[in-house]
């Protein structure tokens, strides 16, 4: 028993020493530093705590999460909705490729400006703009995970009569889950990215109005601490993502191997979340 | 000779006219998906139902993407965001690429550094850019610094997975023969690793036309993203669509030439997985 608890507190060690030196190097480093742009990492740590307990950044911070998640939210309901019907026939998918090829190439940053002017400060643009470059990867990989069902699978369905809505529930979803969770990842980054941009157009309120407002009156301290929740955020964020994937789809990591690594093998696509 | 060797084309010669109607027939409705979705455009403008703020009438955004291409401004946005792109990448991967491997030989670097990498991975790089635009100014090589970032990690992370998936007989037979580190990094690790890196630069590609746009939008520098913001403040939504569109453009024709390029970089690989 005393040996477990040696090993895992060995195996943590393993992982940890690397990033720790390296922030105990920083906070080093920075200690004396008279840069106003690079502030003594205490002095960030310090105005971060400070502003988590007496400011309001725990209010932005919730906001900008709350957009994210209904956007994101959205663009599942649509990507997996639009991708089960698109993916299912072959030929259909094909006469959708350039179309959709040529949308997901569009950067989603470049409609921020048109939609938030437009639309103006509230949540709904926001909102409105995470949930459209969502899209298209949940989209694109809900077609390949379809299309990617075994034939024998649908067959078999088919020959037994399955009624649609319980050969879509019980069939096609959960066979194409793995491929839709790889999407809803890089949609994930997609839509942080897509959460700050439109929050540093025009907000009131929000992390990412947060950094741009004290990088405004050049308050470096303030900008740096924000910099890092969001990056803390993201780590947060896609580690709880990874968590949800890994119990949803045990199935699919407990197969044997030579399927799994089949199925990983198909050359994603839809990469890259910024 | 060259033809022969893909498949597509052999299939295509063989079987003659027919496979050539169902190609023209493909295309056909892939046609006709583009009209489908213009005419649902056109119809919401002609109802209402699309506010002409978002979305301008479709044959104005038509006849001004025609019209930005002789704008003088076109030809030298187009320039900077693919210029600055490419060196954000080019930097990014060479930083990328031996540093992945490296990391991949070695299991106990490679537990040391997968919390950085997690975290590097899942920050979204655009919210540096007040703290980049404070250190650089809104420059260009504030862009490419940000390019670079976000270029290095899809390429470091399949890198890694690339030197990591070795084959077991490699992996002894280096080990038998004493083969010396230097010639394991060239020879045996490096060609292990392309198709994997192959795959981070497809990636990390489309990663650096979109961090360009973004920070263009954002910080005004120059490029296919500063004229979109531009047009936009001018109110002059319509041109900001037709930038869009060849923004869109440029990524499909990236993606296009890259899938050319692995083709002929990485014959043997995918000759062999085909086999």
């Amino acid at each position: 028993m005393r040996y477990v608890f040696v090993d895992i507190f060995i195996d943590l060690l393993r992982s940890i020493w690397l990033p720790a030196c390296l922030v105990l190097l920083w906070l080093y480093a920075s200690s004396g530093s008279t840069s106003i742009y690079f502030p003594p990492l205490a002095d960030i740590v310090a105005t971060l705590v400070g502003e988590i307990v007496h400011g309001d950044l725990v209010r932005h911070l919730l906001l900008s999460l709350s957009n994210l998640a209904v956007g994101m939210a959205f663009a599942i309901v649509f990507g997996v909705a639009c991708g089960l019907v698109i993916g299912r026939a072959e030929t259909w998918r094909r006469i959708w490729s350039p179309t959709l090829n040529f949308l997901r190439a569009v950067p989603p940053a470049a409609i921020v400006p048109i939609i938030i002017i437009a639309l103006g400060v509230g949540a709904a643009p926001k909102i409105f703009v995470i949930a459209l470059g969502s899209f298209w990867p949940i989209l694109l990989n809900t077609i390949d995970g379809v299309r990617g069902t075994s034939t024998a699978l649908i067959e078999t369905a088919r020959a037994y009569r399955i009624p649609s809505f319980l050969f879509i529930f019980r069939v096609a979803l959960p066979a194409a889950l793995p491929q839709i969770m790889a999407g809803i990842r890089v949609a994930l980054a997609v839509g942080l990215v897509l959460m700050v941009i439109s929050e540093f157009f025009g907000a009131e309120a929000g992390i990412g109005f947060y950094i741009t407002d004290a990088s405004t009156r050049f308050a470096i301290q303030e900008t740096w601490a924000g910099t890092l929740l969001v990056g803390a955020m993201g780590y947060v964020l896609s580690s709880l993502f990874l968590q949800l994937e890994r119990r949803l789809l045990f199935w699919y990591f407990q197969e044997d191997g030579q399927a799994a690594t089949k199925r990983k093998g198909r050359r994603n696509k839809v990469g890259g979340g910024q | 000779m060259m033809l022969c060797d893909e498949p597509g084309i052999g299939r295509f010669r063989s079987e003659g006219d027919a496979e050539m109607g169902e190609g023209f027939r493909l295309f056909i409705w892939q046609g006709g998906v583009v009209l489908f979705l213009v005419a649902i455009w056109a119809l919401g403008n002609a109802t209402g139902l699309i506010d002409m703020a978002i979305l301008p009438p479709v044959q104005i955004v038509g006849y001004q993407i025609a019209a930005v291409l002789v704008r003088p401004e076109f030809a030298a946005a187009m320039g900077h965001t693919i210029f600055d792109a490419l060196r954000g990448l080019l930097i990014g991967s060479i930083l990328a690429i031996p540093a992945g491997i490296l990391i991949g030989m070695f299991p106990a670097v490679e537990r040391a550094t997968r919390m950085l990498i997690d975290f590097g991975r899942s920050f979204p790089v655009i919210a540096l850019l007040p703290i980049l635009v404070l250190l650089f100014g809104a420059t260009s090589e504030m862009k490419v610094v940000a390019i670079a970032i976000a270029c290095f990690f899809p390429v470091l992370i399949q890198t890694i997975s690339g030197a990591r998936r070795l084959d077991r007989t490699i992996v002894d037979t280096i080990r038998s023969y004493r083969i010396p580190a230097h010639l394991r990094f060239f020879k045996v690790l490096l060609p292990a690793a392309g198709p994997y890196i192959s795959t981070g630069l497809r990636i990390a590609t489309t990663v650096s036309i979109l961090v360009s746009v973004g920070v263009e939008i954002v910080s005004l520098t120059p490029g296919i993203g500063r004229e979109i913001s531009l047009a936009r403040s001018y109110n002059e939504t319509p041109t900001a669509f037709a930038y869009i569109f060849f923004a869109g453009l440029l990524g499909v024709f990236l993606t296009f030439l890259w899938d050319r390029l692995e083709a002929r970089l990485l014959g043997w690989h995918l000759r062999s997985t085909a086999e």
